[in-house]
Order: structure tokens, then C-alpha cells, then sequence
């Protein structure tokens, strides 16, 4: 048989469609991934650039908020320290000084009613003055402590209905002055978020302020409501008393500072310092406009209820 | 025999209410002992009251907190812990009116706290008061026969 020389076929490009042996097949995967790698360099490169900046910055940040976290345990440390000390000294305060002013109030009245007969007018009137200044440095100390007891102690805010609380304490104040006409208008439904006993402890000052100081008044009146300023509710307690002179209005909330006689209207100039630092406490301003002879307002500020809030009067059920 | 016992170191606060107590005549006898140590051994016929017939007890005690030697309060402690003393009508009448005074004070077993106040008259009365109403109104336990 005669043999033709063969026919040389072109060999074909495609690889014949029949199964790959694994190590054709992985040495195909290999040949793809470093294509697609040379293809991608540079883009990889700045993927890695990225993550180890992530990973850079998130390193700091755990540093930092180590660092912050010492320097909160600190001052905590510090601050429970400081309320120690002033819990020290109040009690101190409230104990030793009382002590003496029992004995000079004491013996004086002694004296007074014991031996008035080889006392004269001038002798009495004396001793009537060492007894008085005695008892005022009692409620000087009173006041002292009351603001101490403001400054320390947690602060648990809850929403509180102003206005009821308001009203409670209003009628509190009224009942102990049956005689007095005082006309009381609370605006409905205020509420914020204050700490219950010192929420009132604000109320019970500046409601009881306007009760004093309209004590002269023909047809006293006092208001308190809420003014929208600029976005921000802001609470008042207006009164139709002997208000004040703006000259002195930066003295009105420092402890102590009176702009009245003592004599015309009693008081040791602790209650608006109080307030204030009860509001201040919260987060709030306090501040105040008058007039001599025609009034004041006292306004405050106070965190807001949440709109979903159920707020309470304050007071336990009775 | 109705006796007051005041526990009082304050000379002043002394000389005040044994006179506030006089003036309002409700007691026969007022025994005043000036700490805390005093006091136990005045109770418990111990030391320097060393022979002090126990048996007879006052009628009601008046106790300051503030005390040398023997805080008010370890002296309150040591009175409701002896079945001698345990019914002992005992009054903290101090200066002080931190919470956790009276807190301390009630739980402790006293019977009343009240707050020596500053002024004269009000102290008096309330010393009147106290003692009218321990001496003479309010039922004491009575005397287990030995």
C-alpha cells in the first residue's frame, strides 16, 4: 500500500475541549491570578496603602480613648475626693458652730428674763441684739449647709410637670399665709427634665421670693410660663413687687448678696444662689430683668422633656 | 422616782437644758454625765460610778451624739445590746440634723430625735415637751420583779 505523506495539520489554538488533568488546570489558575495581579498592581498597592492607614488610626484612637479613659478615672477620683470633704465640712459646720450660738442666744434670754430688775433699758436692749445676731447666724449657717446640699449628691433628672409642681408648692406657701391675697397664674402644661427634689427646691425659691417681694403690693401677682427664645424654651417667674435696680443685677444670684433691708424684707441672700446652681447643675442659664418699684422676672433654663415623655407632678403618691 | 439622765459634754448646752428641764418641773432628779464612757458606767455601776445600785434606772435618757471618749451612737449601740437597758427610753437631742445621723439613730434603736435649735425659747420648749411627755405620759415598762 502506497502511503501518502501525511497531512500536517495546523495545530489547533484552542485548547481541545476535553477534560484538563488538575495540574493543567492549577497551572492555569496560577497563570490567570498573576495576569490579573500585573494587571492591577498599581490599584492593589493603594487598597494596601489604605488598610494598614486604617489600621494606623484605629491604633490611636484605642490610645486615645485609653488615655481619655485615665484621665476620667482621675478626675472622678478627684471629684468624689472634693465631695467627701465638703460632706466633712458641712457636717462640721452644722455641729460645732450651732453649739456656741445655742449658748450666746441662751444666756442672754437668761439674763433678760431672770434679771431684768437690775437690768436697765440700754442693758436689755443690748442683750435683745447679741440674742438676735445669734439666731442670725443660725440661719446664716442654714443657708450655708442648704446650698452645700445643692452642690453634692446625685442628680437624678426625670420629666417633671412644672406646672403642677408649681401649683403644690404655691399652695404650700399660701397656706401658711392665710391672710395674704397673692394672686398665682401657672401657665399648663410645663414640663422639663430636673432632678425632682431640686426641681422644687427651685420652684419653692422663686415662687417664694415673688410671694415676699410683693409682700407691699395692692394687687400682687405672680406668673410663671414659658418663652420660645430662639428655638429654646425658656422658663419665668414674673412678680408686680418692689423689684430691683439693673446696676446690681450681677450681685442678685451670689450667696449672701442682698439688694434689700433686712429689715423690709427678711432673708439671708441664699436662695438665688441656690437656684442658680441648681439650673447650672442642669446644663441651664439663669438670669434676671427689674424694675425698681415695678417688678421682676427670674428666667431659667432647663433640659426639655422628650416628646414622648409621661412627665410626673414630682411627688411621691401621696 | 422620776430620774432624767443627760449625756451632755457641751458645758453651755448643760447648763441650758438642766435649767430648761427645772423650769418646766417634771422631774425629780436630772443626772448629767459628761461622755460617753461616763455614761456606760453610770448605767452599769461600772468604774468610777462603780456601786451605783443598777436596779434603778431613769426614767428616760437624753442623748447628745457628739461625745468624747464614747461616740452618742456607741453609747446607744452598747445600751440596746444589755437586756438591763434594752427597753430604755433613750432621746438623741442634738445639733445635728444630717440625715444620716437620724437614720444612724433610728436604727439604732432611739426612741425620738430632736435637733437642739438655736434659739432660747425653742429649746426650752422643746425640753418641756420632751419631758412632759416622757415623765408624764408615756407608760414606762415596768419593773420585772428579780
Amino acid at each position: 500500500m502506497t502511503t501518502k505523506a501525511p497531512v500536517v495539520l495546523r495545530p489547533s489554538v484552542e485548547p481541545r475541549a476535553r477534560k484538563m488533568t488538575p495540574l493543567e488546570s492549577a497551572t492555569l489558575a496560577l497563570q490567570q491570578s498573576e495576569d490579573f495581579l500585573r494587571a492591577n498592581e498599581e490599584r492593589l498597592r493603594l487598597a494596601l496603602i489604605d488598610i494598614a492607614e486604617s489600621k494606623r488610626r484605629e491604633q490611636e484612637l484605642r490610645e486615645s480613648n485609653a488615655n481619655l479613659e485615665r484621665v476620667v478615672r482621675e478626675r472622678t477620683r478627684q471629684l468624689v475626693l472634693a465631695q467627701r470633704e465638703l460632706e466633712a465640712f458641712a457636717y462640721c459646720v452644722a455641729h460645732d458652730l450651732r453649739a456656741p450660738l445655742r449658748g450666746m442666744n441662751g444666756f442672754s434670754k437668761i439674763l433678760l428674763d431672770e434679771h431684768s430688775a437690775t437690768l436697765d433699758e440700754d442693758a436689755r436692749d443690748c442683750l435683745r441684739r447679741i440674742q438676735g445676731n445669734a439666731v442670725l447666724m443660725g440661719e446664716l449657717i442654714e443657708g450655708l449647709l442648704s446650698l452645700a446640699r445643692v452642690a453634692r449628691g446625685a442628680l437624678e433628672p426625670v420629666a417633671v410637670d412644672l406646672s403642677g409642681l408649681a401649683r403644690a408648692v404655691a399652695a404650700e406657701q399660701a397656706a401658711l399665709e392665710p391672710e395674704r391675697a397673692l394672686q398665682v397664674v401657672i401657665q399648663a402644661g410645663l414640663c422639663a427634665r430636673v432632678d425632682r427634689a431640686l426641681g422644687r427646691l427651685l420652684l419653692e425659691n422663686l415662687l417664694g421670693n415673688a410671694r415676699k417681694f410683693t409682700s407691699k403690693a395692692p394687687h400682687a401677682r405672680v406668673e410663671m410660663g414659658r418663652l420660645d427664645q430662639g428655638g429654646e424654651p425658656v422658663y419665668f417667674v414674673r412678680d408686680n413687687g418692689v423689684g430691683f435696680n439693673m446696676a446690681y443685677a450681677k450681685k442678685l444670684f451670689v450667696p449672701f448678696q442682698r439688694l434689700h433691708a433686712a429689715r423690709e424684707f427678711p432673708g439671708t441672700g441664699v436662695g438665688l444662689a441656690a437656684c442658680s446652681r441648681i439650673v447650672a447643675r442642669h446644663g441651664g442659664r439663669t438670669w434676671a430683668e427689674g424694675k425698681e418699684g415695678e417688678g421682676a422676672v427670674f428666667f431659667f433654663t432647663l433640659p426639655e422633656c422628650p416628646a414622648s415623655a409621661e412627665p410626673s407632678v414630682g411627688e411621691p403618691p401621696a | 422616782m422620776k430620774m432624767i439622765l443627760l449625756i451632755e459634754d457641751n458645758e453651755s448646752d448643760e447648763v441650758l437644758t438642766v435649767r430648761a428641764l427645772e423650769k418646766a418641773k417634771v422631774a425629780n432628779e436630772i443626772a448629767v454625765v459628761r461622755d460617753g464612757e461616763e455614761a456606760l458606767a453610770y448605767l452599769f455601776g461600772t468604774g468610777v460610778h462603780a456601786g451605783r445600785d443598777v436596779t434603778q434606772l431613769p426614767t428616760v435618757v437624753l442623748l447628745d451624739l457628739n461625745l468624747p471618749k464614747i461616740g452618742g451612737l456607741d453609747v446607744l449601740r452598747r445600751i440596746r445590746a444589755d437586756e438591763r437597758t434594752r427597753h430604755l427610753p433613750v432621746v438623741v437631742l442634738t445639733s445635728s440634723g444630717e440625715e444620716k445621723d437620724i437614720v444612724q439613730s433610728y436604727e439604732l434603736g432611739a426612741n425620738a430625735y430632736v435637733r437642739k435649735p438655736v434659739d432660747f425659747n425653742e429649746f426650752a420648749q422643746a425640753a418641756k415637751t420632751l419631758g412632759l411627755f416622757w415623765l408624764l405620759v408615756n407608760e414606762a415598762l415596768p419593773k420585772r420583779s428579780p
